[in-house]
């Protein structure tokens, strides 16, 4: 499962992280991380049992992480024209064409966000998922 | 028996006539072939859609009170090209915005009028005693104008090429951004409904010929810039109304780090006039080889490593020495496919007559390099 994980500034020097991977036993992926003057943002993905994701998202707000899931998804808009570039700067295969039309795979996207900038008619979208 | 454009607009009057798509008489040859196809069917569609960047429209404002001779003019931003009378202009697809680069330009500009929305015009004059004023500034859409006309001097190439990249690190082209040792292969053009690939021989394509331009009926005004019939790399110049077209088919278009341009569908009918028509209207995508190009070394000629057929490339994969290579299309088969059904449709409905060329497109043509001084 995805996640986003705010970090407040006061605990932007500690490796959060890698004390709560080596304490859990659980590898956590990182997506996308972001350092800011005030905060810092992560996407992660857990790929875990039921249990062990629960034991990490514990861990990460006993160390003063706000976690909450990531509920976004990648998608093409109206101005998509199912050229499929996008295709072909995908890192990891998560568009494909289906025939003649593009489709996006949430569960495989990275959200690297090289689609987004890249498609010639800004037909690419993260938004979020209501 | 072969057949003529006033027998088979006679047909069109009387709701007869026999119209297919590239790809269904790529099937039809497959299954009851040539002869056949020859006799029964009177008209094949074709249809592409991807940037065209040798494209952009002439744009009369009419006068202003006291009138205007602009010198220069922006719309919305983006210069477009004066040097006619007053207030005639041309705006270029590939020109960018001053303050948006690469995000917006000319190609953006004729979406947006053919849109209907507000376009910013500013423009400024030297001013001369019959043309006084020197500055001015309003906004304005389409319906304003008098002539909106889409002049392009190149488009449809008759085939293009594969491209991929043999350094050690991403180039951005025109053809997209090309992954590092081999990591992509993009390719244009649409291979079965490819329009001027399905005549080769210029047999039925010339000045005067009626086609599918952006949404309207527009015409071929003769051949393209850089038309090299020798290699089939033909090209076209055409003209269409603003007017009469959709944003369905003309898009513009912003190209990570090489500039803008404008996406257009465009489609050519070509009427089965004798059995080398219906021979070449029935290439399929296995039938058209194109070459895979290195754009990794930036000269003009540029080192070709293989050919490779449409139906390779749609397979999603290429090989190129030995590694398997993601294959991905930069023209959208689905608008092609669209432009040449829409095309269909509108001949088989009476709306759409074909016309004959005065002049077919050159086949002698040769393609020069440009001319330049010792370095």
């Amino acid at each position: 499962m995805k996640y986003q994980l705010r970090f407040r500034k006061e605990i932007l020097n500690e490796p959060v992280l890698s004390k709560t991977i080596l304490e859990t036993k659980t590898p956590i992926n990182i997506i996308d991380a972001k350092v800011g003057q005030d905060e810092g943002l992560m996407v992660v993905e857990i790929k875990a049992s039921v249990a062990k994701e629960r034991e990490v998202i514990k861990n990460l707000k006993e160390r003063g992480v706000e976690v909450s899931r990531f509920r976004h998804v990648i998608h093409k808009n109206e101005k998509c024209v199912d050229c499929g570039y996008c295709t072909s700067v995908c890192p990891v295969n998560a568009i494909e064409l289906r025939g003649d039309e593009v489709s996006f795979s949430n569960e495989v996207c990275i959200y690297c966000g090289q689609c987004i900038e890249l498609c010639p008619f800004k037909g690419v979208e993260l938004v979020p998922l209501e | 028996m072969a057949k003529n454009v006033q027998e088979i607009n006679k047909k069109i009057d009387s709701g007869e006539v026999v119209v297919l798509t590239g790809e269904e008489m790529a099937e039809f040859v497959k299954e009851h072939g040539v002869k056949k196809a020859a006799e029964e069917v009177d008209v094949v569609t074709t249809g592409t859609f991807g940037s065209m960047c040798s494209s952009g429209a002439f744009l009369n404002f009419g006068h202003s009170d006291p009138p205007i001779k602009m010198e220069r003019l922006w719309l919305n931003g983006v210069e477009a090209y004066h040097g006619n009378a007053a207030v005639d202009c041309y705006i270029g697809v590939t020109k960018m915005s001053e303050e948006r680069p690469f995000e917006y330009g000319g190609g953006h500009v004729i979406e947006d009028l053919i849109a209907g929305r507000e376009i910013h015009l500013k423009a400024e004059g030297y001013g001369t005693d019959c043309y006084p004023r020197k500055n001015i500034e309003m906004d304005f859409t389409l319906n304003d104008l008098n002539q909106a006309v889409m002049v392009n001097p190149r488009n449809a190439y008759q085939t293009y090429v594969a491209a991929t990249n043999s350094t050690d690190r991403t180039i951005y082209t025109y053809m997209g951004a090309l992954l590092p040792n081999y990591g992509n292969a993009t390719y244009a053009g649409t291979g079965v409904f490819s329009p001027l690939n399905k005549d080769p021989n210029y047999e039925t394509i010339g000045f005067g010929t009626r086609i599918f331009l952006g949404g309207a009926q527009g015409y071929i005004i003769g051949e393209g810039t850089q038309h090299s019939p020798k290699n089939a790399f033909g090209t076209i110049m055409a003209k269409g109304e603003l007017r009469e077209m959709s944003t369905k088919y003309v898009r513009g278009t912003s190209i990570a780090k090489y500039g803008t341009s404008l996406a257009i569908g465009l489609g050519i009918p070509i009427p089965v006039l004798n059995e080398g028509v219906a021979q070449t209207t029935g290439a399929s995508d296995a039938d058209v080889h194109i070459n895979l190009v290195d754009y990794g070394i930036p000269a003009r000629s540029r080192h070709t490593i293989s050919t490779v057929t449409y139906e390779e490339l749609r397979s999603g994969h290429i090989e190129i020495n030995g590694k398997e290579v993601k294959s991905c299309p930069l023209t959208s088969l689905k608008k092609a496919r669209e432009v040449a059904g829409e095309l269909k449709q509108w001949i088989k409905k009476g709306k759409f007559r074909l016309t004959e060329p005065y002049e077919t497109l050159s086949r002698e043509r040769i393609f020069k390099p440009m001319k330049e001084a010792k370095k």
